[in-house]
């Protein structure tokens, strides 16, 4: 099985749209969902603005909580129920009978998706997407790919964007690590990091670094410091969202902004595909062929 | 059990402060952190004490969202996600934020400490059990009617038996009327003869289906749309009162339109009134004769119909107190019994004010108000009885003992009435420089005069604050919410408000005037609460002046032997004073 997780970095950077567009891309392929949140609402929870929401086909396998599939247009038939819980009750496995919208409310921390994705080997799925949650990335140490969410609305700077660009693509491309590493387990903080200077350390993965307050402070241990991880998803690409809900006098409205210079160097300099989905969805099918193609 | 308790804020820390208390009190062990704490601290602390909950406060706005989400990771990336529970709470923090954020709870601003508590030593959280249930309450309810001077007492007796016995064997249109639609509403046709004791509108309105002017029918259509709207419209009830048991709060509608009445009485239930009174236009009063049918009109007050009334009616809720007025117009019976039918909880009678200040003729009026308390007190209907003649400038004694005798008067025909005094800055007050540097303590002397005299019910009306109200809305919010708490300092049992637009509404009131008052009251029953409003030494002395006076009113008035006379030769209050006797209905009334 081929997990793949959407990670933003912040609200409304444009995971659901991401999400759509993979369910669409992977339609025909044995597929299960979750977010590591909550996901499928009409309104944003802050803004009030309407958000996108999830639509699955029939045959698709949904993980979420009991209350969520009240709240979904698609016909649900539930398979089982699951030892995981949330604000929202326990989350259960349904499958999907007749296509529709979905309200996700899914496995909040790394060992329950650890278990879910066990859950799912044993449902014979091919792919299993993990929405992700505002700005949450340490359960996605455990999927195998991950696609980065960049958006305006986690800021309108594009030297910001870049920068947090660069910075986490430097750190999903640390090298796994060999046995004789010195292994710090659980939360790095920089003074620590900074403690260890001349070793050679480990540390559990990239998403335990980017937890970093200062990214600029993190760029610099990265470029500096001999560091590996145990594990790692592997970055397919990122994805911009240049529309970002921006403060007004009578509440919060959608504005955008131009981002295809920001996407350019993403492409030249990170070297890695950088796309707008809501207009280069084909794109984005084509470079996950290549990738499951790859694979087999 | 074990709680870190992290205000995750650079300042606020109240709310967890609070928790602690709670906490600590049912004897769970707590660490409480100071604001503006490094989150790395608070994940080393948590690795250390392995507690069972951490529980997070902040105030959301843009960008703490993130920062939750940051701290959850934090506290999953160092492996203490599956070991302990994460509560966040703080304003704007909903379920469903909770649950995009990843923790395992979230309480907002409404929350109270037994939610959260009942989470986290696992028990059922009931949701319903904090929802609020409104049930109606009998004014009038403990009350003796027992009068506490016999000096009093004997005038009280000598007149109200004068008034029965002039009242005994005359009748008026105004009754036959009454009687004839009891048998309608029965089934039987009698509109024929119930015509013939109608004015020319009414009339024409029946046999040539003329509207009056500025009247028009409301559709069947018009009616269905409406039927749903009430049907699908759902408030959470709401308490206005704080910890206090009373005063209940009546607002007053009459838009013209029943539809629009009822949308306003609907807002004004789901921001807490108690209470709602039906106020009709004053020119039905004039009228000989009641129209049929669903009608609006575009003038102040809502026409009365059994068909409006109806349809009021089915817009209530449970819980909410129906008046009625029938107090002082020429269709005083017939409105009581329409009232009654239509299942109100109360009616208004007057027959004082309404001679001499709302413009039926004095004896008239005496005749129907002797029947219409009959009528209140055969279907059990409460009255209020409001002294409005003071905005004409009438003194308060000569008021007060109209009231008392129309009270007095109910007593003794079984009926139970609710004294009315006013409760503003009134005429009277102004001419005689009565509160110069307070607006208590003349209205405090009004309730502890009529205490010294009666035990009855007191509702002052009508509304509160009239006349102390300006065109400035803040300002009406405000006296409106200062009478409110006088009210409730002195223990009073209702009161009636005016929407903050009132004073100067050129058109319809609007409903966000309504809530302006109904959220000023609440703010000023939570600020006084068990406190109390201390008048001056003044108060005393207005209200030994007032007993006097009423004494002295009742005494001239029992040596005239004639109530009715009493009224037209100004004993209540003369011409000079604001009382002028009315003359709608005059000769009407005939020995039987």
């Amino acid at each position: 099985m081929l997990s793949i997780g959407v990670l933003g970095t912040a609200k409304n950077t444009g995971k659901t749209t991401t999400v759509n567009a993979l369910l669409k891309c992977l339609a025909g392929k044995s597929l299960a969902i979750t977010s590591i949140g909550f996901d499928g609402e009409d309104l944003d929870h802050i803004t009030g603005l309407p958000k996108p929401k999830v639509v699955v086909e029939e045959g698709t396998v949904v993980a979420t909580s009991e209350q969520a599939a009240k709240h979904s247009t698609a016909k649900l038939q539930l398979l089982r129920k699951l030892n995981i819980t949330t604000a929202f009750g326990p989350i259960c496995l349904y499958k999907v009978r007749q296509s529709g919208t979905v309200v996700l409310v899914g496995p909040n921390n790394s060992e329950d998706l650890l278990m879910l994705k066990d859950v799912l080997k044993s449902e014979q799925t091919e792919i299993f997407l993990v929405d992700g949650a505002i700005n949450r990335v340490v359960p996605f140490q455990h999927v195998e790919f991950v696609i980065l969410a960049l958006g305006a609305s986690r800021s309108t700077s594009i030297d910001v964007l870049l920068t947090e660009a660069r910075v986490i693509v430097k750190a999903l491309r640390l090298p796994l690590s060999e046995d004789d590493r010195n292994v710090i387990e659980g939360l790095v903080s920089q003074d620590k990091m900074k403690s260890l200077r001349n070793e050679r350390i480990s540390v559990e993965s990239p998403m335990h670094l980017l937890l970093a307050e200062d990214l600029a402070d993190l760029e610099r241990s990265l470029d500096e410091l001999d560091i590996a991880v145990l594990r790692r998803p592997e970055l397919i690409c990122v994805t911009i969202n240049p529309y970002y809900p921006a403060r007004r006098m009578e509440g919060f409205v959608l504005d955008h902004m131009d981002l295809t210079e920001l996407s350019r160097t993403i492409e030249q300099e990170l070297n890695v595909p950088c796309l707008d989905v809501m207009k280069e969805e084909e794109r984005l099918c084509r470079i996950l062929e290549e990738k499951i193609r790859g694979l087999k | 059990m074990k709680f870190v308790l992290f205000p995750l804020d650079p300042v606020h820390d109240v709310a967890l402060k609070m928790l602690n208390r709670e906490l600590l009190k049912r004897g769970h062990q707590t660490i409480l952190l100071p604001p503006d704490t490094k989150m790395e601290e608070v994940v080393e602390l948590c690795q250390k004490e392995n507690p069972d909950f951490i529980m997070v406060s902040r105030t959301v706005g843009y960008g703490a969202a993130e920062l939750l989400a940051r701290f959850i990771d934090m506290l999953d990336a160092a492996g203490l996600r599956k070991k302990c529970k994460v509560v966040v709470g703080g304003k704007a923090i909903t379920k469903e934020l909770a649950a995009e954020l990843g923790y395992d709870a979230g309480f907002g601003d409404r929350t109270n400490w037994e939610e959260v508590i009942a989470f986290v030593e696992g028990r059922e959280v009931q949701e319903s059990k904090s929802r609020i249930v409104k049930t109606k309450r009998d004014i009038t309810h403990g009350y003796s009617y027992r009068v506490h001077d016999s000096a009093f007492k004997d005038l009280l007796e000598k007149i109200t038996d004068q008034i029965i016995d002039w009242a005994r064997d005359r009748t008026s249109p105004g009754i036959e009327r009454a009687k004839m639609r009891e048998k309608m509403l029965q089934g039987e046709d009698l509109l024929e003869d119930y015509l013939k004791l109608c004015d020319d509108t009414v009339v024409s309105y029946f046999k040539k289906n003329t509207l009056p002017r500025k009247v028009r029918l409301i559709t069947e259509e018009e009616k269905k749309k409406f039927d749903r709207l009430v049907r699908e419209t759902r408030f959470d009830e709401k308490i206005l009162r704080h910890s206090l048991d009373r005063p209940l709060v009546f607002v007053q509608y009459g838009t013209g339109c029943p539809f629009m009445d009822a949308m306003h009485i609907k807002v004004s239930e789901a921001w807490g009134a108690d209470g709602v009174l039906h106020f009709d236009p004053s020119w039905g009063a004039r009228c000989e004769g009641l129209l049929e049918g669903l009608l609006a009109h575009e003038e102040d007050g809502s026409i009365i119909t059994f068909e409006n009334l109806k349809l009021i009616k089915s817009a209530l809720n449970d819980s909410t107190l129906w008046c009625v007025r029938a107090h002082r117009g020429l269709n005083t019976p017939e409105t009581v019994l329409l009232a009654a039918y239509a299942k109100a909880d109360l009616t208004k009678i007057n027959m004082v004010y309404g001679s001499l200040n709302g413009g039926t003729d004095p004896e008239r009026l005496t005749v129907d108000g002797v029947y219409a308390i009959k009528l209140a007190a055969r279907y059990n209907l409460p009255y209020d009885i409001p002294t409005n003649e003071e905005l004409g400038g009438v003194p308060a004694h000569k008021a007060f003992a109209g009231m008392l005798v129309v009270a007095y008067l109910g007593v003794k025909l079984n009926a139970k009435p609710i004294l009315k005094p006013l409760f503003c800055y009134s005429p009277d007050v102004m001419i005689n420089d009565y509160m110069k540097d307070n607006y208590i303590d003349y209205n405090a002397a009004k309730v502890i005069a009529l205490r010294r005299i009666i035990d009855a019910p007191i509702w002052p009306g009508e509304p509160i604050g009239f006349m102390t109200h300006t065109e400035d809305r803040v300002q009406s919010a405000m006296t409106t919410a200062l009478h409110a708490a006088l009210a409730s300092s002195l223990g009073l049992d209702a009161i009636t408000i005016a929407s903050t637009d009132e004073a100067y509404a050129r058109g319809a009131i609007t409903v966000s005037a309504r809530i302006d008052t109904l959220r000023a009251i609440a703010e000023a029953f939570r600020f006084f609460g068990q406190a109390k409003i201390e008048p001056t030494k003044q108060a005393e002395e207005f209200a030994e002046r007032i007993v006097e006076g009423v004494y002295e009113t009742l005494k001239k008035v029992a040596e005239r032997e004639d109530f009715v006379a009493s009224m037209y030769e100004g004993l209540f209050g003369t011409r000079e004073e604001g009382a002028n006797p009315g003359r709608a209905g005059r000769g009407t009334v005939r020995k039987c």
